[in-house]
């Protein structure tokens, strides 16, 4: 039993996808695979989506094996009910760790950009509440604001690319792989952090009403995904060259480099006002999630009554998570993408292969 | 016809006899103390005993002389010559029929009574709608009479499938309510749920409709219209050939369409009577001058206060001089000058015409001229709330452009303490609601969201009508 009634379409659901995976990586991503490939950190977004592919993998197949199920339901059927629970518990207990993140790395980023004398809290309790309101009308409601204001977003960086293209210097591209493959491998630890958030299909396609066309089009919303990283990684990489991953935020300090005509300038207030539409996108789909997987484990009929207080409760994992700023940048930093890898794809990755692993037994003893 | 129900005065449903005296004291004592109603007693030429009774404001008295009494009283044999004519068999439905303006007539010997229509035209006749004018377009609006609308919408939609139903609304009015529609255009579950909750409807008087629109719509406590009120008879036959409902009131000229979208709510019916290049200019601009009266204030007051460095240098600097003796923050300043204008346009709609020329002089003097030199209001913020009133009035729909005033406010204040923070945080919550807001079932913003590209053709550009049909 689904604890929404809700149905999307699988494009809505693409278009969910996009900001969850674009909104923090735009502004981390850049600089950590600068970190360990250098020139070369445009091609690291490239090796992290096969992760995506597998995340993807993961979910369509434990989707057709079980349709109309998400992984927690999934998890009680293909393990047993004490296993199963407590691979519940380990999703139960991870959301509110990595929504409380993103939370905490809006706050911090709304405060050292924007608004400065702004009680971090006010900062991130308005946005929490916001979040909570949207989720609680049901997936429908965080289906259409995500559609509405992904097309603002995608217009937005569009226009930051078009109106920098003048800046740009391509040069910085060379020399290409001076140090080989490796390190450009070593980079894409940390996108593949990021493509690993896929994994929320496992969770969200049972909510997809046509699912003809669902494969297609979630790999076309990888590929897009991708390029998207790409192009940020390589505007970054043309405007700033060797010095990408000395800023904390870098693709801020690109939209500072825009003027036009001498009128239009220092419009990073805009960009970030616009960013935040992705944030809120992003914090939605994960508190959905998190709301979802909330009332399956507990074995609730509706999840809306759990939406308040579980986005309390996220509120206050962000002040346990990290203490300062510098904690919150280790948080996204290469140790916790592994975490998250561990747990968006190893998790998952395990569960299908025993739930194949059980229908092939089942099959053979059927036919003995 | 409709079914005659309700009674007023009379709850007993006893049937006519057949003698006038006795029923004619009946109604009588219905109708006692109601110094408008006519009880004229005569023998016909055959010798029977008749009454005729009728409201002498709402029957034309001299066709009912003519048409009804004179034939009876002097030719043998001779019956009344009116076209539409109808049986009542209680005294319940005779008496609800003289309210409704009928003329009724009874002999003796005759168990039942005969209801003649024989109205009197009160109402005005069609003028232009004052508050939906439009440039090229038809020039006839609604009146307060529901045959008559009705009889508009016929005119323009000569085919059988154009279909009315009518029913009385109102403990104390019994006010006609007529629900209008295209069959094999609008969906037979979307008639059924609007009978289901007009039906459902409990009220007491309908003066406007207004007060049954908040009866039906899905969600009362919003802001923003769910149904398209509108006095043109040209956008309600547009609107039933995409498969909408119009819900007709007697006694008010404001017919309800619905389910409508926000898009729609922006589209003025001039954008299909004139070039396209044009009408896609306009809508565009309609769409940016309704985000302004919604934002332009706000944004002002987040930018001068929180995000300087985004005004270029010159501008900041002349904005910076003309705010050098004004004490108040611009929060404050924007608060002043947003509510006073609300003010005076409110006082501008309720006066009579002759004064309300005095108020804009008063408007424009004191608050404009002599605040900014007095160095209460800076001039660039006149301009910001001019702007922002101008743009307000770009809306064609009275009822979305007042959505806009009420919430500009809230926005100011988020703008003021989060600066473009805030202000995009109070978009979010603008989107949440009006992802979840429907109309009869529609979402509110589709064909944005959910998308459905055929339609959404029309929200950039603008269909050609002769397209729709293959």
């Amino acid at each position: 039993m689904l604890p929404d009634k809700g149905k999307i379409s699988a494009s809505q659901l693409a278009i969910m996808i996009f900001p969850t995976i674009m909104a923090t990586a735009i502004l981390s991503v850049p600089s950590l695979t600068m970190h360990y490939a250098g020139h070369d950190m445009w091609l690291s977004p490239i090796w992290g989506s096969v992760v995506g592919v597998a995340a993807i993998g993961i979910s369509l197949g434990l989707n057709s094996l079980y349709p109309g199920k998400t992984i927690i339901e999934v998890s009680s059927q293909v393990l047993g009910w004490l296993p199963g629970k407590l691979f519940g518990f380990v999703f139960f207990f991870y959301w509110p760790h990595l929504i409380g993140l993103i939370i905490r790395v809006y706050g911090e980023f709304i405060s050292s950009n924007a608004l400065p004398e702004t009680p971090l809290f006010v900062i991130m309790g308005t946005m929490t509440a916001v979040c909570a309101l949207n989720v609680r009308l049901g997936i429908e409601v965080v289906g259409r604001t995500s559609q509405i204001f992904v097309t603002l977003l995608a217009f937005l960086l569009c226009l930051i690319f078009v109106l920098l293209i003048g800046e740009l210097n391509p040069k910085e591209l060379l020399p290409f792989m001076e140090k080989g493959l490796l390190p450009t491998l070593k980079g894409a630890v940390s996108p593949a952090a990021w493509f690993s958030e896929y994994i929320v299909l496992a969770f969200l396609l049972p909510f997809v009403h046509n699912r003809k066309n669902v494969t297609p089009i979630m790999l076309s919303s990888l590929v897009v995904t991708a390029i998207a990283m790409v192009a940020t990684n390589l505007f970054c990489l043309f405007l700033l060259g060797d010095l990408t991953d000395s800023f904390a935020y870098p693709v801020m300090i690109a939209a500072r480099y825009i003027t036009i005509a001498d009128f239009l300038q220092h419009i990073e207030a805009i960009v970030i006002a616009i960013w935040i539409f992705g944030i809120f996108v992003k914090i939605s789909v994960f508190l959905y999630i998190f709301t979802i997987t909330a009332a399956q484990w507990l074995g609730v009929k509706s999840y809306k009554p759990l939406v308040f207080p579980l986005s309390y409760l996220c509120m206050v994992f962000t002040y346990w998570l990290v203490s300062d700023r510098p904690g919150a940048s280790s948080l996204v930093s290469t140790s916790a993408n592994v975490y998250t890898l561990v747990i968006l794809l190893v998790l998952p990755a395990a569960l299908y292969l025993i739930a194949l692993l059980k229908r092939m037994l089942g099959r053979k003893k059927k036919r003995s | 016809m409709s079914k005659r129900q309700g009674a007023g005065g009379s709850s007993d449903g006893t049937v006519i006899t057949g003698q006038p005296e006795i029923d004619g004291a009946r109604l009588q004592s219905i109708f006692l103390d109601c110094s408008d109603m006519v009880f004229h007693t005569f023998q016909t030429n055959s010798r029977l005993s008749a009454v005729c009774i009728f409201c002498v404001g709402l029957c034309d008295a001299e066709r009912i002389e003519r048409q009804v009494l004179k034939p009876l009283a002097e030719t043998e044999g001779g019956s009344p010559t009116v076209s539409s004519t109808q049986l009542v068999y209680t005294l319940q439905e005779a008496s609800q029929a003289i309210l409704d303006g009928f003329a009724l007539l009874l002999m003796e010997g005759e168990s039942n009574g005969t209801i003649y229509a024989l109205s009197k035209n009160i109402g005005r006749t069609t003028e232009e709608p004052a508050a939906e004018s439009t440039v090229r377009g038809p020039r006839d609006g609604f009146t307060e009479s529901l045959e008559s609308n009705l009889a508009l919408l016929r005119m323009r939609l000569k085919i059988a499938s154009f279909k009315s139903k009518t029913i009385t609304m109102g403990t104390y009015t019994n006010t006609k309510v007529t629900l209008a529609f295209v069959e094999g255009l609008i969906s037979p579950e979307l008639v059924q749920e609007v009978e289901r909750r007009l039906s459902r409807l409990k009220i007491d008087y309908v003066l406007e409709s207004h007060s049954i629109e908040e009866g039906i719509v899905d969600e009362r406590f919003s802001p923003f219209p769910q149904m398209l009120a509108t006095e043109r008879p040209d956008v309600v036959v547009s609107n039933l050939l995409e498969g909408r409902f119009v819900i007709l009131v007697d006694g008010t000229p404001f017919s309800l369409v619905a389910p409508i979208t926000l898009s729609s709510m922006l589209q003025s019916p001039e954008d299909y009577y004139q070039n396209i290049y044009i009408s896609i200019a306009i809508r565009w601009m309609r769409y940016i001058f309704y985000i302004m009266s919604l934002l332009l204030p706000s944004f002002y007051v987040a930018i001068t206060t929180f995000h300087q460095e985004m005004i270029p240098t010159v501008l900041l600097l002349s904005i910076a001089r003309a705010r050098e003796e004004i004490p108040f923050p611009a929060l404050v300043e924007a608060l002043i000058m947003e509510v006073s204008f609300e003010a005076l346009r409110e006082a501008g709609v309720r006066l009579p015409k002759q004064i309300g020329s005095a108020v804009s002089i008063v408007g424009a003097l004191i608050i404009g001229q002599a605040a900014t030199t007095a160095g209460i209001v800076s001039a660039p913020m006149i301009i910001i709330v001019a702007l922002t009133g101008i743009a307000s009035f770009m809306v064609p729909r009275y009822s979305a452009s007042i959505s806009t005033r009420l919430l500009r406010f809230p926005i100011m204040l988020l703008a003021g303490t989060l600066g473009l923070t805030g202000i995009i945080l109070a978009i979010i919550l603008l989107v949440i609601h009006l992802s979840s807001l429907r109309s009869f079932g529609t979402p509110y913003l589709s064909p944005i969201a959910p998308t459905s590209a055929g339609k959404l053709k029309d929200v950039w550009w603008r269909s050609i009508p002769w397209s729709k049909s293959r």
